[in-house]
């Protein structure tokens, strides 16, 4: 993979080229990294999409400001196995194994910007699995929340709750 | 780079694939987040998800409940058997389940003067007939103090209490005509328009039907007729729909089952494996595909027990 980036790493351009039906899309990571994908890929992404038929075809380069070059090759990934057919069970444990927590929560916003319902569906259930046990202090760093109860409210509220907290594991530093 | 944040509406979907008792803790996280969960429209988006279920098992005379999740019986995994609190503090009642929908379970107390029937819909009761009044079927919505009489109910109709299943909107009761000669008919009686009909049976195919039994399978009602050495499994694909009747397989006795036998198939897997209970007193799972039967490895609590499949969820029947 590291070597196709190189390769594809061009200066950022927005050229309006002549388009055909099997011109290449050109999506521009937030870091300036050029990945071409095939018009195929860019369907799977309805915000890509929707960009292409405003323009009626006409820029086929695409900035992603919101999305780095490190998440946007797993999005592809993703959405090529998607067109093939070839999302697995095997494939998706596969796909999030090498990923921690917080890279799992950017690809989810990735999915979430590009509009891939495939990819999102499937996030949130990686997410959910790995907050089930978690205890409130991470689930709440993890979703940047603040608490806004008082320390009052709060002690009561887990009082009547005492049956819910049983088996959670030990917060994780690594994965803060 | 400060942490990026998830936007509340894709929040939602990753909390609704959350087990009841996680989602429960996580009411401590924020304001906005317990508003979210204690709000019914969040439980009904959670039941579509629903993500926990499990085979409940009552002993009716040992005061027992017990909890195995439904994905371990038809594996070889081990069950992890769950111990549930008994619901009634004065041990001196035996309890029956009536019927379980919504993650709502609903059991009967022999020795109340009102015997309940089912809870069926997230906020109402329906008892059915008491012994003084066999006729009688009433309603009850949770959170009021009165019974409405369902009225017109077919005469000579008696209904069997614990046969009442959910389905549709409406509960399905089997029930004994006495009219110019005796059978069985279905009943169902629609919650909301509290309007009742009689639902069409299968043609059982010239067999000598010693005793029927109904059920929900894979969303449809279903209807076990038990013969002397066997229990045929039928399903109705349309609800309603006489023509839809459609027989699934036939389940052969492995013991005789004497002249009344009381066969109930709890839940059909997706690979065709059956969980049976077999005269409230033990369960099987039979694999329809190669007639084999396995043992599910729910712990016998009771001489006589009852067991349902129950669908955890958030919904509560705000009394």
């Amino acid at each position: 993979m590291a070597e196709e980036v190189s390769s594809q790493m061009n200066s950022l351009s927005i050229s309006e080229t002549n388009p055909s039906s099997s011109a290449t899309i050109s999506l521009v990571s937030g870091d300036d990294i050029v990945f071409k994908v095939e018009p195929t890929i860019a369907k799977e992404m309805e915000t890509v999409q929707s960009f292409i038929d405003e323009t009626d075809g006409k820029i086929t380069t695409i900035p992603l400001p919101n999305i780095s070059s490190h998440d946007l090759p797993y999005v592809i990934e993703y959405c090529e196995k998607s067109i093939a057919g070839k999302i697995t069970k095997e494939f998706e444990a596969e796909f999030v194994k090498k990923l921690n927590n917080e890279e799992v929560k950017e690809l989810f916003l990735a999915a979430n910007y590009l509009n891939i319902k495939k990819l999102l569906d499937f996030l949130s259930q990686v997410i959910a699995d790995r907050i089930a046990n978690k205890s409130v202090e991470y689930v709440r760093r993890y979703f940047g929340i603040e608490n806004d109860f008082t320390p009052e409210e709060e002690a009561k509220l887990r009082e009547e709750l005492a049956w819910t907290f049983t088996g959670v594991d030990p917060d994780d530093e690594d994965e803060n | 780079m400060p942490l990026p944040t998830l936007p509340f509406d894709v929040v939602v979907e990753i909390l609704s694939r959350l087990p009841v008792k996680i989602l429960m803790q996580l009411q401590c996280v924020c304001k906005s987040w317990k508003s979210l969960i204690s709000d019914p429209k969040f439980a009904k988006k959670h039941l579509r998800h629903a993500s926990q279920s499990l085979v409940l098992t009552v002993g009716e005379l040992d005061f027992v409940v017990i909890a195995n999740p439904l994905s371990s019986v038809f594996t070889e995994a081990t069950t992890t058997t769950i111990q549930v609190d008994y619901p009634v503090k004065d041990k001196d009642d035996s309890a029956a389940i009536v019927g379980s929908c919504h993650g709502i379970l609903c059991l009967s107390f022999c020795s109340q003067p009102m015997k309940v029937a089912v809870v069926c819909y997230p906020h109402t009761l329906v008892q059915g007939p008491v012994s003084n009044c066999r006729n009688l079927v009433k309603v009850h919505t949770l959170g009021t103090t009165s019974w409405r009489t369902i009225q017109d109910f077919p005469p000579n109709t008696l209904i069997l209490n614990e046969s009442g299943k959910f389905l549709r909107g409406a509960i399905n009761w089997l029930a004994y005509r006495q009219r110019h000669s005796s059978c069985w008919v279905i009943m169902s009686l629609d919650l909301e328009k509290e309007f009742h009909r009689e639902i069409p049976q299968p043609d059982y195919g010239g067999i000598n039907v010693l005793s029927l039994n109904i059920g929900v399978l894979r969303d449809c009602l279903c209807i076990f007729s038990n013969a002397d050495t066997f229990s045929d499994v039928w399903l109705m694909k349309e609800y309603g729909n006489k023509d839809s009747w459609t027989k699934l397989f036939r389940l052969p006795h492995t013991r005789n089952l004497g002249s009344w036998p009381l066969v109930y198939a709890l839940y059909v897997s997706n690979d065709d494996q059956v969980l049976f209970d077999i005269e409230r007193e033990e369960l099987v799972v039979y694999n329809s595909r190669d007639g084999t039967f396995k043992d599910p490895g729910i712990q016998i609590i009771d001489k006589w027990m009852e067991s349902e499949v129950y669908h955890e969820s958030l919904i509560s029947p705000c009394f």
